[in-house]
């Protein structure tokens, strides 16, 4: 019997990469769809409908084996970067990007998060829309209410959508 | 500015089918979720494995009958694992808390284990929360956790094992990394 402490373990097949990404990525976002402004909209690790001609789904390349090759699906290696940020601005021109059950932001503490929602703001001057599962938030939870952390990371012209189950939509501009 | 939409941090409406039957009056629910995450996340692996976490658990229980509350059903058939009857009548307990949970639902949900002179509380700290900040509570969640679990089990030998800003890496919400080996003294 082999004992197994984190994924650093073994090696993770393309099948179960799929049910990786599909556990974590539901595609349910209909508060966000109702929500979107016209023009493109820009998904980033997102599962992003890329048969739909108003939305470019961009997938972090680590994912790049378990999508269909004939999608029109984009990768990147790091969110943070500005070859990213002025590819989307310049090429897509999107009217809205899009936050949707990212890896990008999970396990974040406050601080990070924080950091992340400031680098959108100032990276894309779109409508942009931030699923947050405060469930997976990193931060002391028996000291600190969901409510006080959501409160402490949003920037200003931020609406707070409360969706219940400790879920936020964070719409901003 | 920002603004709030919707009613703030009601309390968790969990799905009804991703509640599991917990056949005894203690209260800390189960999650059939985090059961079936538990079977995929193994079978990632082509061999027979057990996440450290679990080995622990197995390790730490005898055969004696072991009082089960939570999310527990990795367990049946590994341990002898019962959820029915009077938990004082039982030498060992084991609570798994895998379900988003309060401050004050630990408290009481561990209530009915608290003098039972083996008991092993596993828990998810992503998925705990409290209504309100607390002054009081210690910085450190790590440590915090420990204290709150010294204040149900006062006076009791407590082994902890945690892994440090525990991050997606681990498992976690297939099995909490965050433990607790609870004996008494002289044990």
């Amino acid at each position: 019997m082999k004992i197994i402490e984190s994924y650093n373990d073994f090696e993770l097949t393309v099948d179960s990469k799929k049910k990786l990404y599909n556990e974590s990525h539901y595609r349910e976002h209909d508060h966000i769809a109702k929500r979107l402004p016209a023009g493109k909209s820009v998904w980033i690790d997102s599962n992003g409908d890329a048969t739909n001609p108003n939305i470019v789904a961009f997938e972090n390349e680590k994912w790049k084996g378990i999508f269909d090759p004939h999608m029109p699906i984009k990768f990147y290696r790091y969110f943070n970067s500005p070859t990213l940020v002025q590819a989307i601005n310049k090429y897509v021109k999107p009217t809205s990007v899009v936050i949707y059950q990212s890896e990008e932001f999970k396990y974040l503490t406050p601080e990070e998060l924080q950091y992340k929602i400031e680098f959108m703001v100032d990276s894309y001057p779109t409508k942009i829309f931030i699923y947050i599962d405060m469930l997976g938030i990193d931060f002391n939870k028996l000291k600190y209410s969901y409510t006080h952390i959501i409160q402490s990371v949003v920037t200003q012209n931020t609406i707070i959508h409360n969706l219940n189950d400790f879920k936020y939509l964070l719409e901003i501009n | 500015m920002y603004r709030l939409t919707g009613e703030m941090m009601a309390k968790p409406k969990f799905p009804k089918s991703l509640e599991e039957e917990n056949q005894n009056s203690c209260r800390i629910r189960s999650n059939a979720f985090a059961t079936a995450w538990h079977s995929t996340q193994k079978s990632f692996v082509p061999e027979e494995i057990e996440f450290a976490q679990d080995q622990r658990i197995l390790d730490f229980f005898d055969d004696q009958p072991i009082y089960g509350i939570g999310t527990i059903q990795y367990f049946r058939g590994k341990l002898n694992i019962i959820t029915e009857d009077d938990p004082q009548s039982y030498k060992q307990a084991l609570a798994i808390i895998n379900v988003p949970t309060s401050d004050l639902e630990l408290y009481h949900g561990l209530e009915c284990v608290k003098n039972i002179d083996k008991v092993c509380v596993a828990v998810n700290k992503y998925i705990l929360w409290t209504p309100s900040n607390k002054d009081s509570v210690t910085e450190d969640y790590d440590i915090a956790l420990l204290e709150y679990i010294k204040t149900i089990f006062p006076n009791r030998h407590i082994e902890h094992f945690y892994v440090k800003d525990v991050k997606g890496n681990h498992f976690n919400f297939a099995s909490p990394t965050t433990q607790f080996f609870i004996t008494n003294e002289n044990n």
